[in-house]
Formats: C-alpha cells, sequence, structure tokens
C-alpha cells in the first residue's frame, strides 16, 4: 500500500513539472510588459532596462525558468514584481481565505444537495422530484458574478443584513468573519450542488433497489431507517468521491467568486497577477494550487479505498 | 464548474460495480447498440423532464439559426436619445445603455452563445476522444504520455487556463471558443479512454482485429460507436458550461468584442444598471439560466435513455 | 440524526440572523473612530518618488505630506514648509521647525535634500525626473533652509511640488527598508501605515505627530473594490464609509438617498483618446480631422457620463479657470464634412480602425459611441479590449490606432500638456511632433506673468485643435460619495486628504 502511494506521488512530480512549463510559457506569451506597467507611463527607456536587469528580466528564457526551478526547491519563491513582497508569503495567505471558503462552499453544496437528491430519489418522477432538481440546477446555471450580484442586492442592501463584499480574518473578530463568509459561500455553493445532487439521486436510486435495502424493508423497519442508514451510508462513498474532486475543482473556481466579492483567496491573487504580468507570483500560485489539486486527488481515491474495502489503489 | 467528475475514478467505481452516476455503464452496458435517433426523441419528448430541455435548446437553435428573420431591428444599432428604455410596444424588451434594442441582441445572443457552446464541445469531443481513443486502445507510451499531457491541462485551474489562453491569443469570441475546448480536452479524453479500455478487450473487437482490420477501422467504426454515449451525455453537459466560461471571460474583459452582443457579455454590463433598468439584466440572465438548464436536463434525459438498467 | 431536526437548525439559523447582522453594522457606526474607504484598486508602491497610475491617489496624501499643499480652489499654501520665490530661477523653503517622519527623525533640510537627489538620480528610475527636469540643484542652507536653484523659469514647480514630488520620506527609513520601502513607506503625513495585505486592505492609523495636529479619524482602512456596482453596494450597506469613484449612472439615485452624501466637483482631467500619428491611416492629418467632426460630443457626456462632467475640446479643464477659454469651440459635428475630408485624403472607404479600450464599463460605452457615429461617416471600427498592464505596453510601443488615454489632470496646464504634446513628451503615445506647439509650451512653462502664460496656452490648444493629434471628449466630473455622518473636503484631483474628515 504505501509503495503504491510513494509510486503515485513520484508520478506527479512530471506533471508538476509539466505545469510549470506550460505557466511559465504562457504568461510569458501575453502581451504586456510588467516593468513598464511598474514603472508606468513617463518612465524612460533607462529605468526600465534598469529595472529589467535588477529582476533578472533579460536573461534568456531557459535559464530564468531553471533559475526559477531551482530556487523554488529550496523554498524560494521570489519576489513579486509588484511591490517586491515574499511570493510564498503571499501565496500562504492567500490559501486560508481560499480553504475557509471552500469548505463553506462544501458545506452549502451538501446542505443544498443531499436533502435533494435523497427527496429527488425517493420521491422519483414526482413533483418533489423536478422541484428538487429544479433548485440543485439553479445554482449550476447562472454565472456565479450574477448570484453574487443578485445576493448582495437582496441580503446585503436590500435586507441590511450581511456585508456587501470584503474579509475580515477569523481570528481578527469572528463573528465578522462569519458575516463577510455568507454570501460568498452560497454563491459557490450553490454552483456545486447540482453535481452533488445529480450524484446522490443517482447513486440512492442505485442503492435503494439494492438486495440489502429490500431485505431492511421487508425486515420491517421505518423507511427513514432504510434510506438513512442502509441508503446513504452505502452512497456515501461515490459522494465522497465526488466531494474530494469537487474540492480539487473549487482551487479554479472560486476565481469568479472572489473577485466579485473582494475575498483575497489564491484565485483572485491569480487573476490580478494574470493581470498585472506578475511572474514570480503567478508561476508561484499555479504551482501550488495544481499541487494541491493533484494532492487532493490522491487523498481522494485513498479515502475511497479506505472506505470501500472492495476496491485497491492500482 | 463541469459537471462532470474525474473517470479515472469513475472507471475505478464501474469495474467494482458500484453504482454511479455519469458513466453509469458496467462491462455488460456499455454495449449499447446505437438507438436510432428517431426512437431517441420519441423516448425524450416523453419524459417531461428531458422534453422541457429540448425545448428549451430547440428554441435556442432556432433563435440562432434564424436571427435576421426573428430580430426586429438591427442589434447593433444605436439610439443616444432612448437609452436605457424600458420595455414598451417599440421595443418589447426595452434599449440598453447606448439604446440598442434588446429583444434584437437576445436573438443574435443566441448565435454567439451556442457559437461558443457548440464549437468549444465539438472540438474538444473530438481531439479529446480521439487521444482517449489512442492511449486506451494502444496503452503503454502511447497512454502514458498522451494522458499525462491531459493530467497537466487537468490540473489547471480551468477559469484561469482559460482566461491565460485567450490573453495570449487575443480576446475574441473565436479565441474564447479555442480556449474553452482546450481546458475541456481532458474531461472527453478521460472518459473515451476509460471506455475504451473496457470495449478494446471485448471479443468481437478482438475478432475484427484477427480477421485483420486496420487499426482506424477498429476504432471508428466499431469502439466509438459503442463508447458514444456517455460522451454525449457528456457534451450535453459541457455545453451548458461553455456558455457559462464565456459570461466569465466576459466578465473578464476577454470574450466577444463589442459591440457584437453574447448572453455573457450583455449581463456583464447590465450589472452596473441593476437599478436603473433592471430588464437589463434580467433577460440575458434569464436567456443564459434557460439554455443551461435545458441543457442538463437534455443531459439528464439522454443518460436516462442510454442506460437500459432503467 | 433526522430531516426533521435539521431543518429546525437551518429556520433557528435564518431566523436569528437579522440580530447577529445588527450587531457588526452598529459597531461599525459607533466605532466611529475607523474610516473603511472602497476604492478602485490597490496602490502599486507606497514610495511616492516611484507611484506613477490613479491607484495610489486616494492613499498617497493621507501616508505623505508635501512640501506645498493646494487647496480645494487650487491655491498653493504651505505644507511642510513655507516658501519664497525671490526670483524666478530661485525659491527657498523653509520647513516647519520640530517636526519629525513618522519613524520619529526629523525632517530637516538634508532629509528634504536627501529625498530630491533621489528622485533626480538616474539610477532611482523615478518618474519625477521629468518633472523636476529644470531643477538645477538643491542646496542646503541651514539646519531647516534650502533652495531649489532651476536652470530656467519654471512656473508649475509649486503645483509640481503640491504633489508627489515634494512628499517628503525618511531617508533613515530608506536605507534601512531598501526594497521593502515600497510597501512599507514611512513618511510626514498625517497617516502612519499599519499593516498592508495586498487585494485586500491597507490599514493607517493616526500620527500625532502631524504638523496640523492628530487628525480626528483613528484609523483609516482602504479596501480595494475593482467592481463598481460592488464597490457602491458596499456602501450602501454600511460595510464602508466612503468611496471613490461612483459611476455616473448612479448619480441620480444617490442624490435621493438619505443616508449618504454625494459630492460632486469638476475634475482637473480629460477623458480622450490618441490618434496614432506615426502609421496609416492616422497619420494623415485629414483623416484625423474627419474622424473627430464625426463624433458628437454630446452623446459622449449622455451616454457614457450622464450628463455629468463637460465637453472638452482641449485638455485644460474648466477648474484652471484662469487658463479655461469655456469659448473654445475649435471644431463643428458634421457627417458630410467628415466624408468630404476622407474623400480629400484621397483614402477608400470604409477606413478600418481599432480602438483600443481596457475594459473599464465606461471606457467600453465611450468606444461603442465612438464606433457606431464614425462607423456612419465612412469607418470601419473594431474595439478591442485589454487589460491596463497591456495598455502601457501598447501605447509605449505605438501598437494601435486609437487608443484610450484618459489622464487624471494637473493643477497646473503645464501638467496636463507638457507631457503629451511637446516632441519629446513622455506621454506623447501619438507621435505628434509639432515644433511650434513645443516652442510654445516651452515658453509657456518658462512665463512668471499669468496672463501671458493663458495667452500662450490658448494659441497652443488652437493649434493642437488644428492637428487633431489627440480626440478629446469630455472632462469628468470627480463623483465620490460617503456615508451622510461623514464630514469631509473633497478635491477637484479626486484625491482623499483625510486629515480634514471626521464623524457628526
Amino acid at each position: 500500500m504505501l509503495r503504491v502511494i510513494l509510486i503515485r506521488i513520484a508520478s506527479l512530480l512530471p506533471i508538476l513539472v509539466g505545469i510549470s512549463v506550460v505557466t511559465f510559457s504562457l504568461i510569458r506569451l501575453v502581451p504586456g510588459d510588467p516593468v513598464i506597467a511598474l514603472l508606468g507611463m513617463e518612465a524612460d527607456e533607462a529605468s526600465i532596462q534598469a529595472l529589467r536587469s535588477q529582476l533578472a528580466l533579460d536573461q534568456p528564457l531557459v535559464v530564468q525558468y531553471f533559475a526559477w526551478a531551482g530556487r523554488i526547491l529550496t523554498g524560494d519563491f521570489g519576489r513579486s514584481i509588484q511591490g517586491g513582497r515574499d511570493v510564498l508569503s503571499m501565496l500562504l495567505g492567500a490559501l486560508g481565505p481560499t480553504a475557509l471558503l471552500s469548505l463553506a462552499a462544501l458545506v452549502v453544496s451538501l446542505l443544498i444537495s443531499i436533502p435533494a437528491g435523497i427527496i429527488a430519489a425517493t420521491r422519483r418522477n414526482s413533483l418533489a422530484d423536478y422541484s428538487a432538481s429544479f433548485i440543485a440546477l439553479c445554482g449550476l446555471s447562472m454565472p456565479s458574478f450574477w448570484l453574487g450580484i443578485l445576493l448582495i442586492m437582496g441580503l446585503s442592501i436590500a435586507v441590511p443584513i450581511f456585508p456587501a463584499s470584503g474579509y475580515v480574518s477569523p481570528g481578527q473578530d469572528p463573528a465578522a468573519f462569519f458575516l463577510h463568509l455568507v454570501l460568498p459561500a452560497i454563491t459557490l455553493g450553490a454552483a456545486l450542488a447540482a453535481a452533488t445532487m445529480r450524484m446522490t439521486r443517482a447513486t440512492m436510486l442505485e442503492v435503494l433497489r439494492a438486495d440489502y435495502v429490500r431485505t431492511a424493508r421487508a425486515k420491517g423497519l421505518r423507511e427513514r431507517h432504510v434510506i438513512w442508514h442502509h441508503g446513504l451510508s452505502n452512497a456515501r462513498i461515490p459522494i465522497v468521491t465526488l466531494l474530494g474532486i469537487q474540492l480539487g475543482q473549487l482551487l479554479g473556481g472560486v476565481v469568479i467568486t472572489e473577485t466579485v466579492f473582494s475575498w483575497p483567496g489564491i484565485g483572485k491573487l491569480t487573476v490580478d497577477a494574470i493581470f498585472a504580468r506578475d511572474y514570480p507570483v503567478v508561476q508561484g500560485a499555479v504551482l501550488i494550487t495544481a499541487t494541491l489539486f493533484v494532492l487532493i486527488n490522491l487523498a481522494t481515491d485513498l479515502i475511497y479505498t479506505a472506505l470501500d474495502p472492495r476496491v485497491r489503489l492500482t | 464548474m463541469a459537471a462532470g467528475f474525474d473517470s479515472g475514478t469513475a472507471s475505478r467505481i464501474v469495474r467494482r460495480g458500484v453504482g454511479g452516476s455519469m458513466s453509469a455503464v458496467d462491462a455488460s452496458a456499455v454495449i449499447v447498440a446505437p438507438q436510432g435517433w428517431r426512437r431517441l426523441l420519441r423516448g425524450l419528448a416523453t419524459d417531461p423532464r428531458s422534453a422541457a430541455g429540448l425545448a428549451l435548446v430547440g428554441i435556442a437553435i432556432v433563435a440562432a439559426l434564424f436571427a435576421p428573420l426573428i430580430a426586429p431591428v438591427d442589434p447593433e444599432l444605436p439610439d443616444f436619445v432612448n437609452i436605457l428604455a424600458p420595455p414598451s410596444t417599440s421595443h418589447l424588451f426595452g434599449t440598453d445603455e447606448l439604446g440598442r434594442d434588446v429583444l434584437a441582441r437576445i436573438v443574435y445572443g443566441a448565435r454567439a452563445s451556442l457559437f461558443v457552446g457548440v464549437l468549444s464541445v465539438a472540438a474538444a469531443a473530438v481531439v479529446g476522444t480521439l487521444i482517449g481513443l489512442v492511449a486506451g486502445y494502444f496503452g503503454r507510451w502511447a497512454d502514458a504520455l498522451l494522458m499525462r499531457l491531459m493530467d497537466i491541462i487537468f490540473a489547471f485551474p480551468s477559469i484561469l487556463l482559460a482566461l491565460a489562453i485567450t490573453a495570449v491569443l487575443g480576446p475574441s469570441l473565436t479565441n474564447a471558443v479555442l480556449a474553452i475546448a482546450v481546458v475541456n480536452l481532458p474531461v472527453f479524453a478521460r472518459l473515451a479512454r476509460a471506455q475504451t479500455l473496457v470495449v478494446s478487450r471485448l471479443e468481437f473487437v478482438e475478432a475484427k482485429r484477427a480477421l485483420g482490420f486496420g487499426t482506424a477501422n477498429i476504432l471508428l467504426r466499431t469502439v466509438l460507436p459503442n463508447i458514444q454515449a456517455p460522451l454525449i451525455v457528456q457534451g450535453s453537459l459541457l455545453f451548458a458550461s461553455a456558455i457559462i466560461t464565456e459570461s466569465y471571460l466576459s466578465f473578464l474583459g476577454l470574450g466577444a468584442q463589442p459591440p457584437t452582443p453574447t448572453w455573457g457579455n450583455m449581463l456583464r454590463n447590465a450589472i452596473g444598471f441593476l437599478e436603473l433598468a433592471p430588464w437589463l439584466a434580467w433577460f440575458p440572465g434569464a436567456a443564459i439560466f434557460l439554455i443551461v438548464l435545458g441543457c442538463n436536463l437534455l443531459g439528464d434525459g439522454l443518460r436516462d435513455r442510454f442506460d437500459p438498467r432503467d | 440524526m433526522s430531516i426533521n431536526l435539521k431543518r429546525r437548525n437551518v429556520a433557528t439559523l435564518i431566523a436569528g440572523a437579522p440580530f447577529i447582522g445588527m450587531l457588526p453594522a452598529q459597531a461599525l457606526a459607533q466605532g466611529a473612530k475607523t474610516l473603511t474607504i472602497g476604492v478602485v484598486s490597490d496602490p502599486v508602491t507606497l514610495d511616492p518618488a516611484l507611484m506613477a497610475s490613479f491607484f495610489e491617489l486616494s492613499v498617497q496624501f493621507n501616508l505623505h505630506e508635501p512640501l506645498v499643499n493646494v487647496t480645494p480652489e487650487l491655491k498653493i499654501e504651505p505644507g511642510l514648509a513655507s516658501v519664497a520665490n525671490p526670483d524666478p530661477l530661485t525659491y527657498r523653503f523653509t520647513l516647519r521647525p520640530n517636526l519629525t517622519f513618522h519613524d520619529g527623525t526629523p525632517i530637516d533640510a538634508a532629509a528634504a535634500k536627501a529625498n530630491f537627489d533621489r528622485m533626480m538620480d538616474p539610477a532611482t528610475g523615478s518618474p519625477r525626473r521629468s518633472e523636476l527636469a529644470p531643477v538645477e540643484s538643491v542646496e542646503v542652507n541651514g539646519p531647516l533652509t534650502f533652495t531649489i536653484k532651476l536652470k530656467a523659469p519654471y512656473a508649475p514647480l509649486l503645483q509640481v511640488l503640491a504633489n508627489r514630488a515634494g512628499m517628503l520620506v525618511s531617508p533613515a527609513a530608506l536605507k534601512a527598508l531598501g526594497p521593502d520601502f515600497a510597501t512599507k513607506a514611512v513618511g510626514a503625513g498625517p497617516y502612519k501605515l499599519v499593516s498592508w495585505t495586498k487585494n485586500a486592505e491597507l490599514v493607517l492609523e493616526r500620527f500625532p505627530g502631524y504638523w496640523r495636529g492628530a487628525p480626528a479619524i483613528e484609523r483609516v482602512v482602504f479596501r480595494p473594490i475593482s467592481d463598481e456596482t460592488v464597490r457602491l453596494a458596499n456602501l450602501r450597506s454600511g460595510t464602508v464609509q466612503l468611496v471613490d469613484a461612483v459611476p455616473a449612472q448612479a448619480v441620480g439615485q444617490l442624490s435621493r438617498e438619505a443616508t449618504i452624501t454625494l459630492k460632486q466637483t469638476s475634475g482637473l482631467g480629460f477623458s480622450a483618446f490618441s490618434f496614432n500619428n506615426t502609421r496609416a491611416p492616422f497619420n494623415d492629418a485629414r483623416v484625423r480631422q474627419a474622424f473627430t467632426s464625426a463624433i458628437d460630443k454630446q452623446s459622449v457626456l449622455r451616454a457614457v457620463n450622464f450628463g455629468t462632467g463637460k465637453v472638452a475640446s482641449g485638455g485644460i479643464p474648466p477648474s484652471i479657470g484662469w487658463a479655461h477659454d469655456p469659448n473654445f469651440a475649435p471644431s463643428k459635428t458634421s457627417v458630410e464634412g467628415s466624408r468630404k475630408l476622407l474623400a480629400d485624403a484621397g483614402i477608400t472607404t470604409p477606413v478600418p480602425v481599432t480602438i483600443t479600450v481596457t475594459n473599464s464599463p465606461a471606457q467600453v460605452r465611450t468606444a461603442e459611441v465612438l464606433q457606431a457615429q464614425a462607423n456612419a461617416a465612412g469607418f470601419k471600427v473594431d474595439i478591442k479590449q485589454i487589460d491596463p498592464t497591456s495598455l502601457i505596453t501598447v501605447l509605449r510601443a505605438k501598437d494601435f490606432d486609437m487608443c484610450m488615454s484618459p489622464w487624471s489632470g494637473r493643477a497646473d496646464p503645464d501638467g496636463n500638456l507638457f507631457n503629451y504634446f511637446t516632441k519629446s513628451g513622455p506621454n506623447n503615445f501619438m507621435g505628434y511632433q509639432s515644433d511650434k506647439v513645443t516652442a510654445l509650451l516651452e515658453k509657456a512653462r518658462a512665463e512668471p506673468d499669468q496672463a501671458t502664460r493663458a495667452k500662450l496656452y490658448r494659441e497652443a490648444e488652437t493649434q493642437i485643435a488644428a492637428d487633431a493629434p489627440m480626440l478629446f471628449l469630455t472632462f469628468p466630473a470627480t463623483l465620490q460619495a460617503s456615508a451622510k455622518a461623514l464630514e469631509w473636503v473633497q478635491y477637484p484631483d479626486g484625491a482623499f486628504r483625510l486629515q480634514f474628515a471626521k464623524f457628526s
């Protein structure tokens, strides 16, 4: 087992190298020069050249890549072109808010999708099924910036419950943190709910037809007990798997929500860095995000293996 | 974003016989004889959900194809005296911030949105399926190399990758299509590969190989028709997500350039006028909502049709 | 665990939410010691020697104090120093006594000289160099006095020193912090820096050693909120108490809202588009004039600015009263006139033109108006949206046909014209080469008499309008809004000077 895990981790390395090469090249292909952007419209040629050498941006690309890669291996992610901050601390600082938002979104998603999926499965093809499916699909059928703006208009201005945007760290003020969290979490969670609901519904349908459920019913157990204890507990395997995958996908999906709500997470950081052509930040952020994504996938597979004794990790 | 999930895991679920939704196929069920389209449509029409989906998508297709006939005026014609006018008899859906007729723009917007959806998914499906077929059939080096490439693409946060590609190529509707196609490649590749792995081990494929049929023939005529069902389902769902991704690219300034209307950029521009002219946002918002809903219903319906165990 | 139990929990949460919600909102109002401001974007740097974008405007006058200050009426008054001007080439500054920087080091003539030396040193790469180009030397005369000697008379000097070039920073901190100074600047302004989390918030707290005395508001937090609708929503929901860059279409409603104060004033800048004079089609003046005469600027004002601001025919806004000519109307809108000019130029219509803008909603709308009107006059306009980083590269590489060129504006006409319309001006992305205008602007810069200067600028503007290297559209109004409870002063340049703000 351990050997298999190690082999799997080892096979991740070429992927990560590939990702870093693609990121490095792609961001430099985007037209626009970060040094000129930094020094402004009025800067003269001499200052531009000076800053470019200082940042080692005038070296050949291959040299730049290996210099960067070498430093990454020692844990030095370099300094941001815009303002010279240490990139690694910027990234770590941004991961916190994204992680919190992602978890909250997953919770929202589960709160919507599991009951909806169960209702849809147990009352198949009835009005309840259609309504549940419809509600779950709502989140998926709206661009998240639209849903976000609607929530702001409704729950922040019309009925002033939540703040419109922004972030307060939980350490600083837990109550304010929670209030700032709700609207972006709903926005993000609603989009995920559909996939989970569909999965729950389908899996519950499968499971409820299975022999052991028929046995449980024949034994005279209450329907609710049957659904929850025999049905859901066997459905949880694919659901957990799906959640793991969604957690990974969230890392990319938070981008728009973080932008709308000014949530200082890694999605917003990366988008802003792409627009500013802040190469070290983009490269570092994509590397970390991709690494987390593949690690989460691996963890999901492991959990899945642990939950289902019939499956072995390949 | 996309409602699909990792087919690597799916295939493992598949092989052990635990039910799953997306590729709800195990070894016996995957050989679904390609149903006649007519039978398929009839089947879809009977279930109220997929019928609704079919209707919604159908309306959008009609609007896209016949836009010049349906739209009352030129969607790009401004009228600076008449900006932000509410719906009236002369402008059924009102006018936008430059006095353009919103109904006309919605109808033409269907063209752009469908263009994005159909082309990006088709491109991703064709290329991705080919990759999956080759990887699944030949195995070993081809498999390792191709799937590594797909893993690399897949590990990128999708919006960021689409954003970067569009930024490199320049903002336009065509480049948005390309970017979305690239982002969706791995989904099709993995799905096709997982299915191919199962199907290509089956007897009738072995038989064809023994009989000396060429690889291309085997792949395209024998394997492909038997794996196409989940691919079609996936395609319908990714169509919906492509339209939403286009709206995200528009939100960031990278989609179709003005004055070309897409539902995404109409919605994005309308947000600044939510209090002055809320109808500007409701119409494109509803349009996106309905087509995505329709695609999802249609996709679910197709999946139910293809799964014989129901 | 049953479904019913879960429903009950959820119901309780929803019912309880309004009570939870009230607490922070009240806290925000009563904790009137903190002012939260919604701005468009984070600054790039906090070092005044290196500031080069709009985004520092909201923060700079709170963290830093210039040698002299400008009033809302654009008059100069003493800041860190008072100034004497014995002859056109000499400016003698006397710093206020016993002042320190945020780090406690003294503000003395030596520190001032160190600042100027740094800004003018080519190795620093400071954009202030071109603003201080006419400076010959900076001499220390005593512990608190120093003299700036000029190579030639430079009328805008004091206006320049009322802005970034006059902001003194602590030389000791410069040395100690090195490259970190950009994110941890130490200045002499009413507030000092507490923390800056990029793209999240920038926090300042009041500095008791400020020369006017400690400001009324204890803490100021800047939150960058790029989307204009969300920014305004934050003001409405009470999350912030002051916002910058209110979208023009919201002006009508905001003026009717009881809890919000909308402030509107003439700005200092202009909204314009540069023509690329170095390549076809706009290397021909007639084509440029044809495009200009196809545009009805009133439509732009209506569709983009919703009636706020004024139409512009040149670069000097109405707020600079002594230099602005309200009767300056060099061209008339005429589609036939455009077509005739194009025919004269012998160019085949439709003329393909690409307008390059960033994805700001107002800029895109402007481009669409131009597109519609120019298309009717024989052009075929495409619009290309790029992000702000690409904008600067595109402008410098002259890789455009027409490109947006908004200018935030300076209090002196020289600040609005010199860098754009002189042959070697750093903002001259149009590639405009006019000896006549260059000579006029250089003369106006060195002319001490204001009336003569006004005449020179009028001549320059007339020539510029005739050559049409740039399409001037509007002088946008400065639109900002706050919670009713906040008393504050609005300046034409749109910068916040919070030493004058307090909660009532």
